[in-house]
């Protein structure tokens, strides 16, 4: 029978008796760069009696211990990983992860590499089937960190992958943007830690250039880090991040300041001074949508309704260092190129509509004509 | 030296009709022919070369409207023009012939305006030519005539160019060529001097109408054709009303022939009708016969147009 299966189907070493792990293993990439069982697992694959394959430093099925020395023999060994450009500080990192210091007093109830990777069907995380892919993040970390149970030992929040799954950036990633964070964008991958106070407004930052910058000159960074608040999540959340509207202006000011205050003020002030702007914009949008109809030429028009957008899009970051100076600058601009863009727009609609009053013209133009040629005919 | 009023040629008054036609095919073939410099012949871009031709193309906007009025104007003088024929009885032998070519020079001019409408790739002509294309799919012989010209009932890529070529450059020359046979059969007169001009005053009193509607009434273009989604309301040109209305009430498979009948009917009148030639108005019977006739087509075009 083994030697059936060795000459028909190619089937050798280990995977003569251990059929059941052949299909997962043959997905993986250590079996694409011919990593064998025994890299692992250890014993002789070269022979086919059970006592002899199982000899020779043989582990067998590894306790949750050894996965990470076993992992590391080749992880951690620059010679071995560099021919494939993968980094070899994963171990090291993952150490001062919170997994990792949990892991390191004896907790083995912690994420360890085999959790995230996968036991047999390890894949390279670029492939879109590997439990690593930037697709598959949040369903492999919300495997222990959406179990409630698990998660109420630790004091910490398992819904943190549904309000990922309903945030903005979940849905650009479903839209098929890759630059979109998930999980590991913000707390990293083997050195996992929730970033701390002081530190999101540098995760963010990264991606959020203009916005950290500004919040960095508002009074709510100092009044906040000296108080021990968040940053950017008091506002915005930390993992059911929303599109916002201009109406946050409203909704989260009235959270901390009383209506009657001069901060709450400032807020609305801010507020009406979007809402206006885009008010413009929607009018002047209505007029050119109107040519549109006839149909006139509005190229012109429709480019500088996008620059007007651009300067409201632009002082929306500069609205987080709470200047109303700096905010008006940019929508006075916006609110005068829209006015621009109506006042033209009525003026050529008009010059169109004023083509009729050709038209008396042009009759009086053919009876003139006609006029003057029965008067020749008369004479 | 050659003088006018030496030249013989076609009597204005008895001709009028005819000659209108002439000057409305003259405006159609003008502005037609400029606007072919920037239609591009696709189902893609025909909707974005219309709109550029109207909206970016200096006096586009004139062309494409006086065309638009042109051609239903020119329908309206054509169906005049039958009018006239079987009111002054003039399909008598030996002037069969006249009332042959005039015939097929409305059926010409009503088959340039179902390609025409296409041409632009505008979502309401869109549609108008699906219906007319289900009006066609029931009448026996021109649905087989359409088939072998078009293929099937279907609006491709390859019936749009056909349609095109049909609509630029096949159905223009044999108008021309009909329209020529009927004038090479009129009687002749000695001229006044004076013809030239009025025919120029003819030219520029049409080309005013057309003018003064187009700025008054243009044509407003809609968004481009989307064969999936049939709009609330499909029009149809108003010569097509009557027949229409004839497919609405009677069964689907009597429609075509019944159509088919009465066009053979009207078609062979003059080895029909072989009484005196004397104009219908001379006789009570006649009159009353073809007044109903039209109070019929009228009473029919009103009812389809309120069931569309």
């Amino acid at each position: 029978m083994k030697i059936l299966l060795i000459l028909i189907f190619e089937i050798k070493g280990c995977m003569v008796c251990h059929s059941e792990v052949r299909e997962e293993y043959t997905k993986s990439i250590h079996y694409s760069e011919m990593i064998d069982c025994d890299a692992c697992h250890g014993g002789n694959k070269d022979v086919l009696d059970v006592k002899g394959a199982h000899s020779r430093n043989f582990v067998g099925k590894p306790k949750k211990k050894d996965i990470i020395k076993i992992c590391s023999k080749c992880h951690s060994s620059p010679q071995f990983m560099k021919p494939y450009g993968i980094p070899f500080d994963q171990e090291i990192l993952y150490y001062t992860s919170e997994h990792g210091e949990s892991f390191k007093k004896g907790n083995e109830e912690v994420a360890i590499c085999t959790d995230c990777h996968g036991i047999h069907d390890i894949m390279d995380s670029k492939n879109i089937n590997s439990k690593t892919n930037i697709l598959n993040l949040p369903k492999t970390c919300g495997r222990c960190h959406s179990n409630f149970n698990l998660m109420k030992k630790y004091k910490i929040s398992s819904d943190v992958v549904l309000e990922y799954n309903l945030s903005l950036h979940s849905e650009r990633l479903k839209e098929g943007n890759l630059n979109a964070p998930t999980c590991k964008d913000c707390h990293g991958t083997h050195g996992a830690t929730p970033p701390g106070v002081g530190e999101i407004e540098k995760v963010c930052g990264r991606c959020h250039v203009k916005q950290k910058e500004n919040f960095l000159k508002s009074k709510h960074y100092e009044v906040w880090k000296n108080l021990g608040y968040g940053e950017c999540e008091i506002c915005h959340e930390n993992h059911l991040v929303k599109k916002t509207s201009h109406n946050l202006w409203k909704e989260k000011c009235i959270l901390c300041h009383s209506k009657d205050s001069k901060n709450y003020k400032l807020a609305e002030e801010i507020y009406t001074l979007f809402i206006t702007s885009e008010m413009e914009l929607l009018k002047s949008e209505e007029i050119v949508n109107e040519l549109k109809k006839i149909p006139l030429p509005i190229y012109d028009f429709l480019g500088r309704i996008e620059e007007a957008r651009t300067y409201i899009l632009e002082a929306q970051p500069i609205s987080h260092s709470l200047s109303i100076e700096d905010v008006k600058n940019f929508i006075i601009k916006a609110k005068s190129v829209a006015d621009d863009v109506q006042r033209e727009a009525i003026r050529k609609k008009k010059l169109y509509e004023s083509r009729k009053l050709f038209l008396p013209f042009f009759w009086l133009f053919i009876l003139f004509t006609i006029s003057i040629i029965i008067y020749i005919r008369k004479r | 030296m050659l003088s006018l009023n030496k030249i013989i040629f076609f009597p204005l008054k008895k001709y009028f009709i005819e000659i209108l036609i002439l000057i409305n095919l003259l405006i159609q073939s003008l502005t037609g022919f400029l606007m072919l410099f920037y239609y591009i012949p696709s189902m893609e871009k025909g909707y974005e070369s219309t709109i550029f031709i109207i909206r970016d193309v200096p006096l586009g906007y004139y062309f494409f409207n006086i065309h638009f009025w042109g051609a239903i104007f020119i329908l309206i003088l054509i169906i005049l023009l039958i009018f006239k024929i079987i009111f002054y009885k003039l399909y008598h032998p030996p002037k069969e012939i006249l009332w042959i070519f005039t015939f097929i020079l409305f059926l010409l001019f009503s088959f340039a305006y179902f390609t025409g409408i296409l041409l632009p790739m505008e979502n309401n002509f869109y549609w108008q030519v699906e219906r007319i294309m289900e009006i066609l799919k029931e009448i026996p012989v021109l649905n087989s005539i359409y088939s072998f010209l078009f293929g099937n009932f279907i609006i491709n890529k390859f019936v749009h160019i056909r349609f095109y070529i049909f609509h630029s450059f096949l159905i223009p020359s044999f108008i021309i060529f009909f329209l020529f046979l009927i004038f090479l059969n009129f009687e002749r007169e000695k001229i006044s001097p004076f013809y030239l001009h009025y025919l120029f005053i003819l030219f520029l009193i049409l080309f005013g109408i057309l003018l003064t509607l187009s700025i008054l009434f243009p044509f407003k273009i809609s968004e481009i054709y989307e064969p999936f989604k049939t709009p609330k309301k499909i029009y149809l040109p108003f010569f097509l009303l009557p027949i229409y209305f004839l497919k609405i009430y009677l069964p689907k498979k009597i429609f075509g022939l019944i159509f088919l009948i009465l066009n053979l009917l009207i078609f062979i009148l003059p080895w029909v009708d072989k009484r005196e030639p004397v104009p219908i108005y001379k006789n009570k019977i006649s009159l009353s016969i073809f007044s109903l006739f039209i109070i019929l087509i009228f009473l029919t075009g009103i009812f389809g147009f309120f069931k569309l």
